[in-house]
């Protein structure tokens, strides 16, 4: 039987594709499920210090296309899970030095051997992203409340459109505090606009930022709310029926001013 | 500032910052030189070649720097 490939994308950078790809693969992992990461951003890659393999690579995407190694040599296992594994991407080469045909052939080499296959693309919808969705089944698009990744998203929600179908929607960096104050879209003004599926949202976290120093992704913090975020997502991947709950305020700013007062 | 930062900074624990700090160092000097997989294996080659010149070094190719370990 072969494997499930969904593209994580948004065109606007820097909303949280690297976050959500090691995040939701971490959660799929968690889960009992074979995964591979693909980091598609060539030139610019970042998933490996994210997940916290940096000092592991040996070979990369480009490497295995050009037939310089094989595929599973170049994978790079997570001894987290080692049903988890990771195919970095070059940091010497271009976005240009593949073909969306050899990213498919790619994605279903590995789709043989894992149940999911998670593809991180790079900001933009030039070649990277091209190559980036060609391998893919389904796309996850992730944004964050603000005009331009909403603007950014519907655009590639539209490209999306015309190729794999219908994407999925994250909403990332929510920040409850803002929405509550009405500064800040809310999930169902995102959805009045973007008209797609919302799989999850994700609070603001400083857990993120922390996770990333560490190189330990926040799902592996079993108290941190855009942990759980995560899982519930990885969950809703897997069939299983998690409703979306109101994120609540705690965790914002007002919130962390408070925990320097009272234990919670 | 949190409940957690609190805590560190009550009983000196460190933050996440300095392994950031050092995690950035080691994946930028890599980066920074560009080099191939052939390269860095032949970079490799040379220093162990170099070092056991001088002293005896088990050149298992177990020990042998896969990437940057
Ligand atoms: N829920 C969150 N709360 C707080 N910070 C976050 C959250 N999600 C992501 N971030 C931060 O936002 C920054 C960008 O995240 P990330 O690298 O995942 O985005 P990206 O879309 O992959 O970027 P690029 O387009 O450059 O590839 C990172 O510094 C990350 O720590
Ligand atoms: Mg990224």
């Amino acid at each position: 039987m072969s494997g499930h490939a969904i593209v994580i994308t948004s065109g606007k950078g820097g909303v949280g594709k690297t976050t959500t790809t090691a995040n939701i693969g971490l959660g799929l992992a968690k889960h009992g499920r074979k995964v591979a990461l693909v980091d598609a951003d060539i030139g610019l890659r970042n998933l490996d210090i994210i997940m916290g393999l940096e000092n592991r690579i040996v070979y990369h995407l480009v490497d295995v296309v050009r037939g310089r190694c094989q595929l599973r040599q170049a994978l790079v296992k997570d001894k987290r899970f080692p049903h988890l594994s990771m195919l970095p991407a070059s940091q010497i080469d271009q976005k240009e030095s593949i073909t969306p045909e050899q990213m498919r052939d790619l994605t279903t080499q590995l789709k043989e051997s894992f149940d999911f296959v998670l593809i991180d693309c790079p900001a933009g919808i030039e070649q990277g992203f091209r190559n980036a969705v060609a391998g893919a089944d389904e796309a996850i698009v992730v944004t964050t409340p603000d005009v331009s990744p909403v603007r950014d998203a519907d655009r590639v929600i539209g490209l999306l459109q015309q190729s794999l179908g219908e994407p999925q929607l994250i909403i990332n960096r929510m920040d409850m505090d803002m929405v509550k104050r009405g500064e800040m879209l809310n999930q169902q003004d995102v959805l009045d606009i973007l008209a797609v599926r919302l799989l999850g949202l994700v609070p603001d976290d400083e857990e993120v930022i922390i996770a990333g120093n560490r190189g330990t992704p926040v799902i592996l913090n079993d108290h941190s709310r855009s942990g759980k975020a995560y899982d519930r997502i990885a969950r809703r991947l897997l069939g299983e029926d998690v409703p979306i709950p109101e994120l609540d305020g705690t965790g914002g700013r007002m919130h962390r001013l408070g925990k320097m007062f009272f234990w919670r | 500032m949190s409940w957690g930062t609190i805590v560190q900074r009550l009983f000196g624990t460190k933050g996440s910052k300095d392994e950031a700090k050092g995690r950035l160092q080691i994946v930028l000097a890599y980066d920074r030189l560009g080099l191939s997989v052939e390269q860095i294996e032949a970079l490799h080659k040379d220093i162990l070649e170099t070092i056991s010149r001088h002293i005896s070094i088990d050149t298992d190719p177990g020990l042998t720097l896969k990437g940057k370990k």
